[in-house]
């Protein structure tokens, strides 16, 4: 087997790259009811779609190369170094051209637009395809998964503001941007031909696609992280542990409180630290994403809660830890429980401040038009809050089945992010009866996915076993 | 029946792992006061069985009773009696040294202020440094100090020195050997440096493939083989060598060493004799033991 072909074996040796292929590819149907209706979204260009499947196809192609160029071996393989280059360039001009020919093939217009247009997308989904590929390099530590998923979801909206609309379908604009393009793509040749690249790249810490699913990997990420805290910051993070260790110390004869106290503590504080060391940049980002939710009107009272719920599959409810201190197994199971119903009230708490937020901040919020269509700010409710209460066990109820099972998690990861995809424009149509859903059926539900995850911690904490082999 | 003076019981433990058998049917009886050092290869089984004890896995087959009690069902009061440092020495990264300290000695009502304050000093624990930024050893070694701070009935030690360097090897091994001074306190060590535990341990319990193939006291297996230099008086050895129970020998032309089983020291010295040849017999180190437990 030669070189190109055992890097290239990666994709179809593991099952959950299968099929995250297969969705990636699949994201690109979609292009063809909206290249053909024109419309589908009042604020979406009919090339609006080829060319954020280019992003996509970027991010993710690149995840894997640096996955691979991160393991000291490729970096000693001879020759290696070019492969990746001449596969980077390969998939590139694969989607490319793909995503050119549909819209060559399929746009509704005259021979020369449609030609314009295959060309626009050819030069300019290229460049987009570098950005992905940057995006995904300058990722570094961070999850692709977590990092995908605001791409996911606002990566359109924001896209759509600078697309291409027929005013751009003229002869000299595809030849501008198709030299741009050629530059584009010359620099970046030259730059993954560098050795520096690769001995940037050779053994660096990078957690990647599947690395999000590896706590080891996830361990040392964070471990890389909390490497660079002062201990100014580690002081005021002192004042929090004291809280607890005293509440902790109180409570040793009820080791039920004591435990709960302690994994609350274990949750509370890693965020506390993250929190304090950017000197409140994630709150900002949350401000900012409650804003932006806002302008989506009523599906932001959607987004919101499902943020919330994807926010707990990084959560750990302390079930399988080596650490072993005076815990026994029914003091694991309690805390796990009451943890969760902790960090449910949380994120209630947390969201209700945004949903305050976006009440106050109603009246001064500005409207303005995308592409004809008004975006106007919405403050946003409360309607939907019970998705976030049957979401968080869910959740938590996967990251159990899934423990130790990392590819299974993947695939559910991944087919969860397909699902969502393929269902937005449902969840657009239902958006306003969500809300009106008897309550009567919502009552079921939350007391079937508490009782599904209440039945299987059992489980975890009395029948099975609580570390690694 | 769980004898009264026996701390751990192992009864006829299985465990799989998928198609592979981690435990195969595996028994024993740990007194108190023992300190046991568990060896075998890669895989052998012996984290396997220590996570057992504790009950962090459970059997498929068979009972582990612990402290008088199922290892399932052990609670605060019992895991307030025992130590465990683990292979991978998980610890909470985010926290800094001196905040994880504070947080486990906060769990136990009988954590020694005094014993932690010297480790720390001794181990040269940086109280601000974080957790996660630590290197190898240095987590080894606050893994090691939390396991004891609180001075255990029962210590157990899953390749505690894996990591360290030599000269904290050393100072880990002096802490052992002050441990066992204490009376009725209970150790197993499992670690792959048997130079090191051959210090410490008195009764030996060697692993291979899920099953155990000695379990003993020291002494025992130390007296059971023993290493056998013969030099021929007239500068060359024999064809035929006459020790029956050798299991295991290299020669040169005028010099062989043979591993001899169950040898009567006076015997060797005179069947070495009626060849020709001078005998010096040696006890055997741990990694030696090992090797001829093995064959």
């Amino acid at each position: 087997m030669n070189l190109v072909m055992v890097n290239l074996s990666h994709y179809w040796k593991r099952p959950a790259l299968i099929l995250w292929q297969v969705l990636i590819l699949a994201m690109l149907l979609p292009s063809i009811p909206i290249l053909l209706e024109q419309k589908v979204h009042t604020w979406m260009t009919p090339l609006f779609w080829p060319l954020f499947w280019m992003l996509v196809m970027g991010t993710m192609t690149a995840t894997y190369q640096t996955e691979i160029l991160t393991k000291p071996l490729s970096y000693t393989l001879p020759g290696h170094r070019h492969i990746v280059r001449k596969l980077l360039f390969g998939f590139n001009l694969f989607s490319s051209l793909l995503s050119a020919a549909i819209v060559l093939l399929l746009y509704p217009r005259d021979l020369t637009s449609r030609c314009c247009a295959a060309v626009l997308v050819l030069a300019f989904g290229q460049i987009l395809f570098w950005v992905g590929v940057w995006c995904s390099y300058r990722s570094r530590n961070q999850p692709i998964v977590g990092f995908a998923f605001p791409i996911l979801l606002f990566g359109p909206m924001v896209m759509d503001s600078f697309s291409i609309g027929q005013h751009w379908l003229q002869p000299l604009v595809p030849a501008v941007i198709a030299v741009i393009s050629g530059i584009v793509s010359y620099r970046v040749w030259h730059i993954l031909g560098r050795a520096s690249f690769f001995q940037a790249c050779c053994g660096r810490h990078y957690l990647g696609f599947t690395g999000a699913f590896s706590p080891g990997q996830l361990k040392k990420a964070q471990r890389e992280q909390f490497k660079a805290i002062s201990s100014e910051t580690d002081e005021k993070l002192s004042r929090l542990g004291r809280f607890f260790i005293e509440k902790i110390a109180l409570n040793r004869n009820q080791p039920f409180a004591s435990f709960i106290y302690g994994v609350m503590y274990q949750t509370l504080g890693p965020v506390a630290l993250m929190t304090l060391k950017s000197h409140g940049a994630n709150l900002i980002i949350m401000a900012l994403m409650f804003l932006l939710f806002g302008y989506y009107g009523k599906t932001g009272n959607l987004f919101i809660w499902l943020m919330f719920i994807f926010s707990l599959l990084g959560t750990d409810l302390q079930v399988h830890s080596t650490l072993l201190m005076t815990r026994g197994r029914m003091e694991r199971f309690v805390s796990a429980l009451m943890s969760l119903v902790f960090l449910t009230v949380i994120g209630l708490a947390m969201a209700s401040v945004g949903i305050a937020t976006t009440i106050m901040l109603e009246p001064f919020m500005p409207t303005f038009p995308i592409r004809g269509f008004i975006a106007e700010f919405h403050a946003l409710n409360w309607q939907s809050y019970y998705l976030f209460i049957i979401g968080a066990p869910v959740v938590a109820l996967l990251r159990l089945l899934f423990w130790g099972k990392r590819s299974f998690m993947l695939i559910s990861i991944v087919l969860g992010a397909g699902l969502m995809g393929a269902s937005f424009p449902l969840l657009m149509n239902i958006r306003d009866n969500l809300i009106s859903i008897n309550w009567g059926i919502i009552l079921v539900v939350l007391i079937l996915a508490w009782s599904a995850f209440t039945v299987y911690l059992y489980r975890a904490c009395f029948h099975k076993n609580l570390a690694i082999k | 029946m769980t004898k009264v003076d026996t701390l751990v019981q192992f009864c006829d433990v299985v465990k799989h792992f998928g198609a592979t058998t981690a435990l195969d049917k595996v028994s024993l009886d740990i007194q108190p006061g023992s300190i046991i050092g568990l060896v075998g290869s890669n895989g052998a089984g012996k984290s396997t069985l220590l996570r057992h004890i504790i009950g962090l896995y459970l059997p498929d087959a068979g009972t582990c009773t612990t402290l008088s009690m199922e290892a399932r069902r052990l609670g605060p009061a019992e895991f307030a009696r025992i130590g465990y440092v683990h292979q991978e020495g998980e610890l909470i990264d985010w926290m800094n040294v001196g905040q994880l300290i504070r947080y486990v000695a906060a769990y136990y009502a009988t954590w020694n202020t005094e014993l932690e304050q010297r480790y720390v000093r001794d181990f040269e624990l940086n109280l601000k440094d974080r957790v996660g930024s630590l290197s190898p050893g240095q987590r080894q070694k606050l893994a090691i100090l939390l396991a004891i701070g609180f001075e255990p009935e029962l210590l157990i030690l899953d390749e505690p020195a894996s990591a360290l360097d030599p000269l904290a090897r050393r100072q880990f091994l002096n802490l052992m050997l002050e441990m066992i001074q204490t009376q009725n306190r209970t150790i197993i060590i499992s670690s792959h440096i048997l130079s090191d535990i051959e210090k410490i341990i008195d009764h030996i319990v060697i692993m291979d493939k899920g099953r155990i193939l000695r379990n003993c006291a020291l002494d025992t297996l130390q007296e059971e083989f023993c290493r056998v230099t013969l030099t021929a008086a007239g500068g060359k050895l024999p064809e035929s060598l006459p020790f029956r129970n050798a299991i295991d020998w290299s020669r040169s032309d005028g010099q062989a060493v043979l591993t001899l089983r169950h040898a009567d020291e006076v015997e060797v010295v005179r069947q070495a004799g009626a060849i020709g040849c001078q005998a010096q017999i040696r006890r055997m180190s741990l990694d030696e033991l090992y090797e001829a437990a093995l064959k």
